[in-house]
């Protein structure tokens, strides 16, 4: 780590000369190299070792092999010579996974564990893992979502929805027309919030679940009946949804819900109580399942 | 706007061609290219060293850089052939390969932000490519489809005498197989309009989006008749490499893994 960081400030002196950037792809190449060959030959970084701290690769006994090594030293590099923003990334991606696997662990599908651990980390034990570090809360309808998988389902949220897509591509194309940017980046997102509303509630009070939410094996219930939302409060739910996800004035709210759903018992955001709903996983899967799903929408592997 | 990150589509093989491209391009345009192309001299100051590395960096472009008069009329710009722009500043090379540069060309980059971007869609739509077409077949729809790419700019712009360089003809020949091979694929996209969201949307809506917003280029700066000539000359090739048997039992395992993903655990 203390070696790591005096090579970019090295290199980030010499990145004043004729060539910034190559400067910068030498620092990349040296950090890249050095961790690398330490987690390939020694099992980790020294630094890494002396905290008695190994790198492993999940499904695999031993040391993790040279092109997993190579492909977690390469992110893990490539951020850490990105100044601030990559530094950001580098430093918070850790914190938002139950298991604090950063970016390169996510990338590499690798791990860093203690040097005694048994061998090997399955990833069909990951789920119980996770559980483990951090007790999954419940609520009156079952075990509730967690934050990140629900992130996570968010990306995938027009996953089932080719009139959605198609509409996105339609107000991305609004970019060629002739308008004042200001126009366009308002008249754009505001017909996109107006349809994402719609096609929510729709979505919502029907089957209490998007694409997204499916693939995870995650539900939306009224947290008074366990039954699906209401319309009306599906509505209530996807403004508020619609305006804190997508108009950049409210992401302080954003901000807020977030919080308010890593921190509060049922994991419910500002959207869930004004629709007063709690997402749990789906009752109609196994326990087992759902928590494989979810898994492997962490992992990035969401069919 | 919209910017693919990745998608999620597996590959059965390292995509080595993809990422060896993309280090061969990282590595001319960090340490062979004039460094006026990472580091712009500054314009406001009467330097001799800034002005001499301006000049090294349009020496260099029209030395390896494809110029759509030469390419058509078959002779350097330096002998000033009939009907070319006049090209005001800078010394011409003598002894250019006309045809050469229509390779080389492709393996040079404008700024970090051409080749960053350039990169980037390498990177999230060459992999599966690769995969579906086997090494040497990608190697060859990436080389030829450049240069269609180039010579389809060279053929609407035929008094054009500035250097052309990139390799987004390339590119967008990669896209073009894309969309004939996974146009269901789903893409993760960071989008500016239509609300600043990242989100998958299907690799046909990103790649069509593409394809018309070329039509819609305001700027000078970006030879967009090469983007649509190279994807389509991409689409082409892809559908006659798709013949061959090699490329049809890829495709079938394909098929054949989406359906045992579906129906697994893990």
């Amino acid at each position: 780590m203390i070696e790591l960081i005096a090579v970019v400030i090295g290199l980030s002196l010499v990145g004043r000369s004729e060539r910034p950037f190559a400067a910068l792809a030498i620092a990349w190449l040296i950090i890249a190299v050095y961790e690398t060959l330490t987690t390939a030959w020694l099992g980790a970084t020294p630094g890494k070792l002396a905290v008695g701290l190994r790198v492993v690769a999940i499904d695999q006994t031993g040391r993790a092999p040279l092109a997993g090594s190579a492909k977690r030293a390469s992110v893990n590099a490539a951020f850490s010579v990105l100044p601030v923003v990559g530094w950001i990334l580098w430093l918070v991606s850790p914190l938002t996974d139950p298991l604090g696997r950063g970016i390169a662990d996510r990338a590499a599908n690798t791990m860093v564990v203690p040097r005694a651990t048994r061998l090997p980390i399955a990833a069909r034990d990951l789920a119980g893992y996770a559980d483990g570090a951090r007790p999954p809360r419940m609520s009156a309808f079952g075990r509730v979502g967690d934050l990140d998988v629900r992130t996570r389902s968010r990306l995938r949220r027009v996953v089932d929805a080719p009139v959605l897509a198609a509409a996105i591509g339609l107000l991305a194309l609004a970019a060629s027309l002739p308008v004042s940017t200001a126009t366009l980046i308002i008249g754009s997102s505001s017909a996109w919030v107006v349809l994402f509303v719609f096609d929510e509630t729709r979505r919502v009070h029907r089957t209490g679940a998007t694409a997204g939410h499916r693939l995870a094996g995650l539900v939306i219930r009224d947290h008074r009946t366990g039954q699906a939302p209401t319309t009306g409060r599906s509505f209530a739910r996807a403004v508020m949804l619609g305006l804190t996800l997508y108009v950049p004035v409210f992401w302080p709210f954003l901000l807020l819900s977030l919080a308010m759903m890593r921190l509060n018992r049922q994991a419910r955001g500002l959207h869930d109580f004004v629709g007063r709903t709690v997402v749990v996983a789906d009752p109609s899967l196994d326990p087992e399942a759902q928590r494989q799903r979810a898994m492997r929408m962490r992992l990035g592997r969401a069919a | 706007m919209a910017v693919p990150l990745r998608d999620d589509l597996p590959t059965r093989r390292f995509p080595w061609f993809t990422l060896t491209l993309i280090v061969v391009n990282v590595v001319i345009f960090l340490f062979v290219q004039p460094s006026a192309f990472q580091n712009p001299p500054s314009q406001d100051t009467y330097s001799v060293a800034e002005e001499q590395r301006t000049r090294d960096a349009e020496d260099f472009a029209y030395r390896w850089g494809a110029v759509p008069c030469e390419l058509l009329s078959g002779q350097t710009l330096a002998d000033q052939p009939n009907d070319c722009n006049r090209v005001p500043t800078s010394t011409l090379p003598a002894g250019k390969s006309i045809y050469l540069a229509l390779l080389t060309a492709m393996f040079l980059h404008g700024s970090v932000a051409h080749l960053g971007g350039n990169m980037l869609f390498l990177w999230v739509f060459g992999n599966n490519v690769e995969d579906r077409l086997g090494r040497a077949k990608y190697l060859a729809l990436y080389l030829v489809g450049g240069a269609l790419g180039t010579i389809g700019f060279a053929a609407v712009n035929h008094n054009e005498s500035s250097p052309l360089i990139g390799a987004s003809g390339a590119i967008a020949a990669v896209m073009g197989a894309y969309l004939l091979f996974h146009p269901k694929g789903r893409i993760l996209t960071a989008i500016a309009t239509a609300a600043f969201q990242v989100v998958y949307i299907p690799a046909v809506v990103v790649l069509a989006l593409f394809f018309v917003t070329q039509f819609l280029t305001p700027d000078n700066q970006v030879a967009w008749e090469a983007h649509v000539a190279g994807m389509v000359a991409g689409f082409l090739l892809a559908i006659a490499l798709s013949r061959l048997a090699s490329v049809r039992r890829r495709a079938a395992l394909d098929t054949a893994d989406v359906a045992l993903r579906a129906g697994t655990e893990f």
